[in-house]
């Protein structure tokens, strides 16, 4: 593993496990379905990570005095999202 | 006219008031030449950026507010050796770059220094044992042949008399039952995963697999996925803000500008926090609204998340799917650094899927 980046945060997604084949009816749309299944799972992971104490903190900031004692009011803010397409 | 000279301490012996300045000769006798190392072999050390000016007049803070005035304290440091300057819309009240160690703006690293005597130490007996000694007892007993012969005695000695941590007095009241028993209490305990007590939650997420055929209530079939292990993200944020690399957090936005020796100015694009999108995002920011009774300084926490999932062998598809979040306030050359930590992080991946 060639991790050299130190990450302060770190998610684990789970993946489409093999049973999502025993509801999935056959057909030739089937490749399609997993798609929309792999889309909507990762949809569903950012649903719950982005949850309503970090909506909250993104509208009304969050107190830390972390940095050099003096208490300040962070606003988390997304700046950058790099991530392979997760249907694929 | 010739100015007066003092004669220098140095020639004091000397006989003649007027020594002849030294000249080194080369072998022919010749004058030798001043040699100048080429320019492009000139190490420019490192340097910082220029530091900000002095805050002469402090900003007053009226004791009754009528009207909202978005002041903007805009202000430029001076050029640093490269020509480079900051330019803040608003006076930040921390600089992180104010004291950054010259081993920091280099790349050469350091020789890394381990004490010896670290090595010298007897490290802790393993999990469950109370001393080494019995640690080394036990495993002499389980290990090796059933019964024990000679090779099985001489390697008693090799390996547990003579073994660096073996000390008899640790052996007070041995009982080769009982720790055979703490032995066998450890292995049936539940196993703990490292996710448990690091605020590490395991969800299950549903989701809707269409069925293809038409259904009264608008939803597919409910499949569910269990195996998803995150973590509340603002406890993650609070965390990251009182790690040791939360001092060199940048949390004020600025233009990074390089003056040519032509007095052009350009714009340099480096970090995050001197892009147009967080100078941006700042102003806003600071346009808002205050919390209701909170004086304090409005400051933008940027995030970065990454993703991809990640071959765990390198052969068989045993593949993790993790995200990673960095700060953006932190400068890059800090971020990328390799760190041992990393590794620690995703050392405890325990969930692996199967496809």
């Amino acid at each position: 593993m060639n991790m050299l980046y130190y990450p302060d945060g770190l998610f684990l997604i789970a993946q489409l496990p093999d049973s999502i084949h025993d509801v999935i009816t056959p057909g030739s749309e089937q490749a399609k379905v997993i798609t929309h299944c792999r889309r909507e799972l990762m949809q569903q992971v950012w649903h719950l990570m982005l949850d309503d104490e970090f909506v909250t903190a993104y509208e009304h900031g969050f107190v830390s005095d972390g940095i050099d004692g003096t208490p300040r009011r962070f606003y988390p803010r997304i700046f950058t999202y790099s991530a392979d397409y997760p249907e694929k | 006219v010739e100015p007066q000279r003092e004669p220098s301490p140095h020639f004091e012996f000397s006989p003649s008031p007027e020594p002849p300045p030294i000249q080194l000769l080369t072998h022919a006798g010749r004058p030798q030449r001043h040699y100048r190392l080429p320019a492009r072999y000139e190490d420019i050390p490192p340097e910082g950026p220029a530091p900000l000016p002095p805050n002469l007049v402090p900003p007053e803070r009226p004791t009754i507010r009528r009207v909202v005035l978005h002041v903007r304290d805009a202000l430029r440091t001076g050029l640093n050796r490269f020509g480079l300057l900051r330019e803040y819309l608003y006076r930040p009240s921390y600089d992180p770059d104010s004291s950054i160690p010259i081993q920091d703006l280099s790349n050469s690293m350091e020789p890394h220094v381990t004490s010896v005597d670290q090595h010298k130490e007897c490290p802790p007996p393993p999990w469950p044992f109370t001393t080494m000694s019995m640690y080394l007892i036990m495993e002499w007993m389980i290990t090796g042949g059933n019964q024990k012969s000679i090779a099985e005695v001489d390697r008693l000695v090799k390996e547990v008399l003579s073994h660096k941590a073996f000390s008899p007095g640790d052996l007070g009241g041995f009982s080769a039952r009982r720790e055979s028993r703490r032995l066998d209490a450890a292995e049936t305990k539940q196993p703990e995963t490292p996710f448990t007590g690091d605020g590490w939650i395991h969800s299950d997420i549903h989701i809707s697999v269409p069925t293809g055929k038409r259904d009264p209530n608008g939803s597919g079939l409910d499949f569910s996925i269990s195996g998803l292990y995150h973590r509340r993200l603002v406890p993650v944020l609070k965390a990251a803000l009182v790690e040791v690399t939360a001092a060199r957090f940048h949390l004020f936005p600025f233009k990074r500008i390089w003056r040519l020796p032509s007095d052009q100015e350009v714009r340099c694009f480096d970090e995050v926090y001197t892009s147009d999108a967080f100078i941006e995002d700042n102003v806003k920011l600071q346009k808002q609204q205050n919390e209701p009774g909170c004086r304090l300084e409005k400051v933008i926490l940027g995030l970065m998340f990454w993703s991809d999932s990640t071959h765990l062998a390198s052969f068989g598809n045993a593949k993790v799917w993790p995200i990673y979040l960095y700060i953006a306030n932190l400068s890059k050359y800090i971020r990328a650094k390799p760190n041992l930590a990393a590794s620690h992080h995703v050392a405890y991946i325990p969930s692996v899927s199967q496809r």
